[in-house]
């Protein structure tokens, strides 16, 4: 029989708070550039002029074909050496997340936006409203309500994969429990109270996102005014 | 519905057990040296860090390094064969305790370490404690880079790990899984210095161009050793006997002035492994 | 770089090994799961929410990590990386398609059971002729999202050393120090791989719904 002992963990809970604190920074992090970026690259993907919307295009399917660890392990070791500027691990995560996650939110803002239907823009433009008139005051509020479930739904992905910084040297909650477990000799009871954390604070989070989802469900779609 | 879901029941229970049982060995009884004999292999814990251990890119094979040399030698005057399991050091005493390897050559004894794994008396070789550090940075002396805004790249739960966090805990100090990415730190500028033994730094410095290696004072000079399961006295002798005889006869300074030829590297310039010929 | 192209290509079997694998595997134990959360039978449908909720709401590195360190102090068999980043990738996959055929199973109106079997056709000759491949057509894209999905968490088995792309890439790395070179060309390798594949799913889902 395995002899269960929890207490190294307990004597050293506050490694494990700082990592907690750390994966919630970084998400925290990612979420403020990604979204402003993402809602960029999907309306440049939009436009009309192909200058334009072909690089956003490239941009947004490369990072959402490559696995996330390769772009992590690109970013870290291999950009720093290629503009010739030292990053702290969590600038670098930072940057890797943001993009990524940028890249996954065009994606969900572009389908939002047209999902609304044409004639929305077609009546917005008969009121005499320019196409970015339109696009600001009718459009983009309708759709940002119907992407918000999978806004949500992306950021908890974020969270998940924001564990990735632990192959590398950033202190998220994984990296420290790796740490712990390598010094205290306690894998099991490690591992098993982190994973429980992180259940803990994602299902949390899926729980309000279904809850939101319900709201706005029962709100029922805008119409137009 | 029923029937289906009866025959797909059966068909994974049958698809879990072929995944998880051909590769299966049910703990063991007897010592590590019956275990070996029954075997038929000796397992040696391996993780990129040339002068110990190096993987062939080209065969996939664990063919070179001082560690290598010894894990040979060991298995032969077993009779068995040597296998290689990949590890790092903060994980290879994980991976005696689950009984993934047998040995673990590199690792040096320390007090915590001695609580979850034994180590042999006779040492396995000796060396220093260096930095690879950027051309510019003062790191004559441990005082040098115990400042605020020095940033010590290390592995993980090795002895660098200890010794840095330690005498430099005011300096920045970024653990990694092992001594590739620690360097590849340095030399992506996101850290000053790199901290390993003085021989995997030759080998980096060689590879990498720039940077000056540096022993600081006071030079931290120690024998490395080998961790091996707890409470195992006959395996633990014989490791203590293989040890000392190779040390003895010079085959360990041997050993690794070959990888160094092997890696262009000049055995006179770099210092020796056996504390007496220093 | 490409002095290695053995060492590139075992990367590349080994991603292919475990993808598979990941894939068999996360299927056949997703249509379990989905099963167990569509019966109405409390034995099956609570250790199957139990089962979907936790591996869906937990990292995957989280569990691959758990797997090859935390559980052989319980067990006493050896687990492999393999066996490791395996169990975790099949398990959250399994996670997710579970939920996937159970929505796609839910989706299909009891009027498609009543309009066959009006139509004089046994249970079975209905769900073969009707019910089945209209599952399967809602369920497809999504079940190639999921298939995309784990073949790019293939690299997570390289945090247990697992022979794979990212582990090549890691190791060329390492021994030559051009860490730009290096990981350039294994993420330009998985984009020239999988992005026709995206495609191709992008495609087909435009085809299921016309066909509709």
């Amino acid at each position: 029989m395995y002899n269960w002992d929890f207490a190294p963990i307990l004597a050293n809970s506050d490694v494990l708070g700082m990592g907690l604190l750390n994966t919630l920074k970084l998400t925290g992090t990612a979420l403020t550039f990604g979204v402003p970026l993402g809602l960029c690259l999907a309306l440049l993907r939009l436009s009309r002029w192909r200058l334009l919307s072909m690089p956003a295009g490239l941009l947004v399917e490369f990072f959402r074909t490559t696995p996330p660890l390769v772009q992590l392990f690109w970013f870290f070791f291999a950009l720093p050496i290629l503009v010739q500027v030292e990053m702290t691990p969590f600038v670098a995560a930072a940057i890797t997340f943001s993009i990524q996650s940028a890249a996954f939110f065009a994606e969900v803002f572009r389908a939002g936006i047209v999902s609304i239907e044409r004639g929305q823009s077609e009546a917005a433009l008969a009121l005499g409203m320019s196409d970015q008139q339109a696009m600001r005051r009718v459009i983009l509020p309708q759709a940002v309500k119907r992407m918000i479930p999978a806004f949500m739904e992306r950021s908890i992905e974020l969270m998940k994969t924001t564990t990735l910084v632990a192959t590398v040297s950033y202190a998220d909650l994984l990296f420290q429990a790796n740490e712990l477990a390598q010094k205290t000799f306690r894998p099991l009871e490690v591992f098993t109270v982190t994973a429980l954390i992180y259940f803990t604070v994602i299902y949390a989070a899926s729980l309000i996102v279904h809850r939101v989802e319900r709201r706005l469900a029962i709100s029922g779609e805008t119409t137009v005014h | 519905m029923t029937l289906d879901r009866r025959t797909a029941l059966t068909g994974i229970s049958a698809s879990a057990l072929a995944i998880l049982l051909p590769n299966s060995v049910l703990a063991q009884s007897g010592g590590t040296l019956d275990q070996i004999k029954q075997r038929g292999s000796i397992r040696i814990g391996v993780t990129q860090a040339p002068p110990w251990f190096s993987k062939d890119p080209k065969s996939g094979e664990w063919s070179s390094g001082f560690g290598i040399s010894m894990g040979k030698a060991m298995a032969s005057s077993l009779g068995v064969k040597l296998e290689t399991v990949e590890v790092t050091w903060g994980t290879a005493i994980a991976a005696l305790q689950a009984n993934k390897i047998d040995i673990m050559y590199m690792l040096d004894a320390t007090p915590e370490r001695a609580q979850a794994v034994d180590f042999p008396q006779s040492p396995l070789l000796y060396y220093s404690l260096a930095v690879l550090a950027r051309d510019d940075l003062p790191a004559a002396q441990w005082s040098d880079l115990d400042k605020v805004g020095v940033r010590i790249a290390v592995p993980q739960a090795s002895s660098m790990d200890k010794f840095v966090s330690e005498f430099a805990s005011k300096a920045t100090i970024q653990r990694f899984p092992g001594n590739a990415e620690a360097i590849a730190a340095f030399q992506s500028g996101r850290a000053d210095a790199v901290s390993l033994f003085h021989p995997p730094l030759l080998v980096a410095r060689k590879a990498l161009g720039n940077g000056k290696i540096v022993v600081p004072k006071p030079a931290k000079f120690q024998a490395s050793s080998a961790a091996l399961r707890k409470d195992d006295k006959p395996f633990r002798d014989f490791v203590d006997n293989t040890f000392a005889t190779h040390y003895k006869s010079g085959q360990t300074q041997k050993w690794y002035e070959e990888f160094l030829v092997s890696f262009g590297l000049d055995p006179k310039a770099s210092p020796a492994v056996m504390k007496e010929m220093l | 770089m490409w002095a290695y192209p053995e060492a590139l290509l075992a990367g590349a079997a080994g991603t292919l090994r475990i993808f598979v694998i990941c894939l068999v595997v996360g299927l056949i134990l997703g249509l379990l799961v989905g099963l167990g959360r569509y019966s109405k039978l409390r034995l099956a449908y609570i250790p199957a929410s139990i089962f979907v909720e936790f591996f869906r709401n937990t990292p995957v590195l989280v569990q691959i990590l758990w797997f090859y360190f935390a559980m052989p102090m319980l067990m006493p068999f050896e687990i492999s990386p393999l066996m490791a980043a395996s169990l975790g990738i099949s398990l959250n996959s399994a996670a997710f398609s579970g939920e996937i055929f159970r929505a796609g199973i839910q989706s299909l109106e009891s009027g498609q059971w009543e309009g066959a079997r009006a139509l004089g056709m046994s249970q079975t000759q209905a769900m073969r002729r009707v019910i089945l491949p209209q599952a399967i057509k809602r369920m497809l894209p999504a079940l190639t999202n999921r298939a995309i999905e784990i073949f790019k968490m293939s690299t997570l088995a390289s945090a247990v050393a697992y022979v794979e792309l990212l582990q090549q890439g890691k190791l060329i790395a390492s021994i030559h120090y051009n860490p730009i070179e290096a990981y350039t060309c294994i993420a330009l390798l998985f984009f020239i791989f999988l992005y026709p594949l995206v495609q191709s799913t992008y495609f087909l889902e435009r085809k299921l719904r016309q066909s509709d």
